[in-house]
């Protein structure tokens, strides 16, 4: 599956004509980062299946409110991301925020970017992933699964740029240190539950 | 060697079906486009738009018109009596001719001192008898 981006070519003008073949490569192309994206922040899969059907629904309902065509994309996770806030509340989850992290926006130096994984990492870094805590879990994802600009994860979470820069940075630190820590070490409890966004 | 996203993506790869189903579920909510009116596939815009949009009951009803049409002109020349006053109108000669023979049978008829009224005066007589005004 190819990363998009703002050249992919998407049926979005013809979805928005109505076109049912249009609306079926739309949702063949993002049903799984959607879901993926959902469970990242939910941790449960029947949550996860509802956030993708309610996506899908409203993105039919409300595709003339996109103005333009190429931030479709976008435009679907930030209704993906607004389904997971509400499950978080329906679920009455910790509302704390992880503002802690987000405090800190000077980078202290590059952390290591992980562009390749081992076939043996795969599972510790799903599991460093899940650890994360919830606001910079939810930037990362949105980061690898699309490669969404910085811009584009603020506008879809809500967040400032200052404060989605900072998260990005942390999570990318923090997956850094779970993934060359011993395995004792990697089940640092942080909590991962807790709702992610807000400003 | 994967990329961090083959990773996340790959690890709900057996959910696939679950979110296939979805997918058809989002699908047939997709509102299909409104076909156009009846009447306008007929070529019918809104000057005819008390027609019924019906084509079998257009024809029923061209067809009900044929029907009286042929009645009329088959009842018409066979029937003296449905002469009507339009026809009457139309033939003023025959009016005329029939008139003035009547009067004639009628001084036959009478004694030959009777005064026999003269014709009502013509519109154009009338017009000539301007009452004048005496200013004495």
């Amino acid at each position: 599956m190819a990363v998009p981006d703002d050249r992919e070519d998407l049926p979005v003008p013809e979805a928005r004509a109505g076109s049912s073949e249009a609306w079926e490569v739309l949702f063949r192309r993002f049903q799984r980062p959607v879901y993926t994206y959902a469970f990242g922040i939910l941790h449960d899969e029947q949550s996860s299946l509802d956030v993708v059907q309610e996506t899908f629904l409203n993105a039919i309902r409300h595709l003339g409110s996109l103005r333009e065509d190429r931030k479709f994309a976008g435009w679907l996770f930030g209704i993906a991301h607004q389904k997971c806030l509400q499950a978080c509340r329906r679920a009455g989850r910790d509302e704390r925020l992880q503002e802690a992290l987000s405090a800190s926006e000077a980078d202290s130096g590059e952390a290591p970017d992980l562009r390749l994984l081992r076939e043996e990492d795969a599972s510790a870094f799903l599991a460093a992933v899940d650890s994360l805590p919830a606001p910079q879990r939810s930037v990362l994802l949105l980061h690898y699964l699309e490669d969404f600009s910085l811009d584009a994860i603020a506008g879809i979470t809500g967040a400032p740029l200052g404060t989605v820069k900072s998260r990005l940075h942390h999570a990318r630190k923090a997956l850094h240190c779970l993934l060359n820590a011993p395995p004792s070490r990697s089940t640092v409890s942080v909590s991962a539950n807790s709702l992610p966004f807000s400003p | 060697m994967k990329t961090p996203r083959e990773v996340l993506l790959n690890r709900h790869a057996s959910t696939e079906p679950k979110l296939d189903a979805i997918r058809r579920l989002a699908l047939a909510a997709i509102p299909h486009p409104t076909p156009a009116p009846v009447r306008r596939a007929f070529g019918l815009g809104s000057r005819w738009g008390l027609l019924p949009p019906w084509p079998r009951h257009a024809l029923a009803l061209a067809a009900l018109w044929v029907l009286i049409a042929v009645l009329h002109f088959e009842s018409g020349p066979s029937n003296p009596g449905a002469q009507t006053a339009l026809e009457i109108v139309a033939r003023p000669q025959s009016l005329l001719v029939q008139l003035s023979e009547r009067r004639r049978q009628i001084r036959e008829l009478l004694p030959p001192e009777t005064e026999f009224p003269g014709p009502p005066p013509t519109r154009s007589l009338l017009f000539h008898r301007r009452p004048t005004l005496n200013v004495a």
